[in-house]
């Protein structure tokens, strides 16, 4: 410690000759008193070299926070360091304050989290244990999707998108019907899988795409279902298949069964247990040799002609009119 | 913006409230008003501003404003030769707004309530796609989700992620406009990481999201894909073969 006296400095260079006379110092010279020196303190210890091990660690770091060199007992450091240099310590390490880091999401902390988020979680129904069951009861699926990011909007124009599936087998659908709605929905039925999938984001809100979603399926269902007038009027050559029960080869048959039937040497041995009666376009169908022929013959045209197919037809035919075999 | 374009948009403006302006006049008008009126296409120019969100999309529905008492066109300064479903108005409070709603009794049932118990959702599976600059921020939310979804119960399927990241790449030049020859190449790359859970309620699954939503770290963004599964609804007839296995 420094001691001043109070006596100017001026009258402490003349030296303290009291019979001197007393110089008239007009030009002061400026004495400046030296600054007071703050006091400085000691640095306490950083912190983590008073935590116990056994402490709770979830109540020290219990929220996000940057990290923090003096409140964490971990040896960290971030960063490449080369073998010839020593590994450097957590103070002064801006890579780790720059990186997220989940010292708030420590196991237990998690653990802790999820006992006191469980009582508002239920159950997935026992019912609903298999994949088939869920699709049984439940066919249609509706996807929709929520983002989260950082940004200054929490909103994002891709939430509206609405895009249901549900597989064509479970509406209850004939033949005219079915066909009639793959037509309606084109190239949003996918044949291998039998999914019809319709995407929605035509409106600006979620809600108005999903109701604008029930009302196309809606309106498809009743479409498909209803026959107008003009649909009856589909002719033989606009048929998309060969449907031999609506060709003109099923008359002709009749015709050929018709003559066999009546005359003597009718040698067919599944003609004679039949009724005259059932002899019509509409009644041999239910004949069996007649069926597998309806069958091969409908399968040549459809399917195209292959060895199976051709040696299928054949034999039907032999068999219809008990021809020898090739 | 310089004087006259200001002056031109307060002119628009005003012409847009007291309705003076033809749609051609708009067109003419100076770019930098167009885009202060945020890029409104040509089919949208007659609709008032408020009506558009800040994205440009339109918010405007064919039939709003019928379940008010009041007949439409006796609104003050709506205008007679717009289309009557557009009100050209400067929107009323809300509170007295509502005060002034006399509903029509055939509309009230609609609008209520449905009766009987309030059925949870079900999601057959909710797929969480997490993306980020930082590799190894995704590793650590990965764990930390897929531990969170034990403790709950949940079923966690698969998990993966893409073999490469997404780059966005981009050539600038090193100096200030000349130089072609010497350039700066950048390179952004994304990281992404998938994970399904499978079989969740929907009061589960809020929860879930919930949590792992607002523990999402800086710089990670997160995609979630809900997959609810409904019933047909009740007016179609749905095939007796579904219920066959």
């Amino acid at each position: 410690m420094m001691l001043y006296s109070t006596v100017p400095s001026n009258q402490q260079s003349t030296g303290g000759d009291p019979d001197e006379f007393r110089k008239l110092d007009l030009i002061k010279k400026d004495v400046r008193q030296p600054r007071r020196q703050r006091e400085r303190r000691e640095l306490p210890p950083p912190r983590y070299k008073k935590m116990s091990t056994t402490q709770d660690w979830p109540s020290v770091w219990p929220v996000a926070r940057t990290f923090h060199p003096a409140s964490v007992p971990l040896p960290l450091h971030q960063g490449y360091v080369p073998s010839h240099v020593p590994v450097p310590n957590k103070f002064g390490n801006l890579e780790l304050m720059k990186i997220p880091n989940f010292l708030h999401l420590t196991p237990p902390a998690i653990q802790r989290h999820c006992e006191a988020l469980k009582k508002f979680c239920t159950p997935w129904p026992a019912e609903l244990k298999k994949e088939r069951e869920i699709d049984n009861e439940f066919p249609v699926t509706i996807m929709t999707s929520d983002f989260c990011h950082s940004s200054p909007s929490i909103r994002d124009h891709r939430a509206r998108i609405i895009t249901i599936r549900f597989k064509l087998a479970t509406m209850n659908f004939d033949e005219h019907a079915r066909d009639k709605f793959l037509r309606l929905v084109g190239d949003r039925y996918d044949v291998e899988s039998d999914f019809v999938t319709i995407v929605t984001d035509c409106c600006p809100l979620r809600q108005q795409n999903l109701d604008h979603a029930m009302y196309l399926i809606t309106a498809l269902y009743y479409e498909s279902k209803s026959v107008e007038p003009w649909e009856n009027e589909k002719l033989e050559e606009d048929m998309e298949k060969y449907v031999w029960g609506k060709s003109l080869s099923k008359e002709r048959l009749n015709n050929i069964l018709n003559v066999i039937y009546e005359n003597k040497s009718n040698n067919l041995d599944y003609l004679k247990s039949v009724n005259k009666e059932a002899l019509t376009p509409d009644g041999i169908v239910s004949i069996e040799p007649v069926q597998n022929y309806m069958e091969a013959i409908e399968t040549i045209h459809n399917k195209g002609e292959t060895l199976d197919t051709v040696s299928n037809y054949g034999n039907s035919v032999r068999e219809l009119f008990k021809l020898p075999a090739a | 913006m310089t004087c006259e374009s200001a002056e031109r948009e307060v002119q628009y403006k005003c012409a847009e409230i007291a309705d003076i302006t033809s749609q051609e006049e708009r067109y003419h008008l100076n770019s930098r008003v167009k885009t202060a009126t945020m890029l409104r296409s040509r089919s949208l120019v007659q609709i008032p501003v408020r009506t558009l969100s800040i994205t440009g999309q339109s918010f405007c529905y064919n039939k709003p404003r019928k379940v008010f008492g009041e007949p439409l066109g006796s609104t003050p300064g709506s205008h007679p030769e717009r289309s009557n479903w557009l009100q050209w108005t400067d929107p009323l409070p809300i509170q007295e707004h509502a005060r002034d709603v006399k509903l029509k009794d055939s509309l009230k049932p609609a609008l209520e309530e449905p009766k009987g118990p309030r059925l949870d959702k079900l999601y057959k599976t909710i797929e969480l796609e997490a993306l980020a600059y930082e590799p190894a921020v995704l590793d650590s939310y990965e764990w930390f989700v897929v531990a969170a979804a034990t403790h709950l119960g949940i079923t966690v399927g698969k998990r993966w992620n893409p073999e490469k990241s997404d780059k966005m790449r981009f050539n600038l030049l090193r100096s200030v406009h000349i130089f072609k020859k010497h350039q700066v190449h950048y390179e952004v790359r994304t990281y992404h990481r998938f994970i399904n859970l499978h079989k969740l309620t929907g009061s589960t699954a809020d929860t879930f999201l919930e949590y792992i939503e607002r523990n999402l770290p800086e710089g990670v963004g997160l995609k979630v894909t809900k997959f609810e599964v409904q019933r047909l609804p009740e007016h179609i007839e749905s095939s007796s073969s579904n219920n066959q296995p």
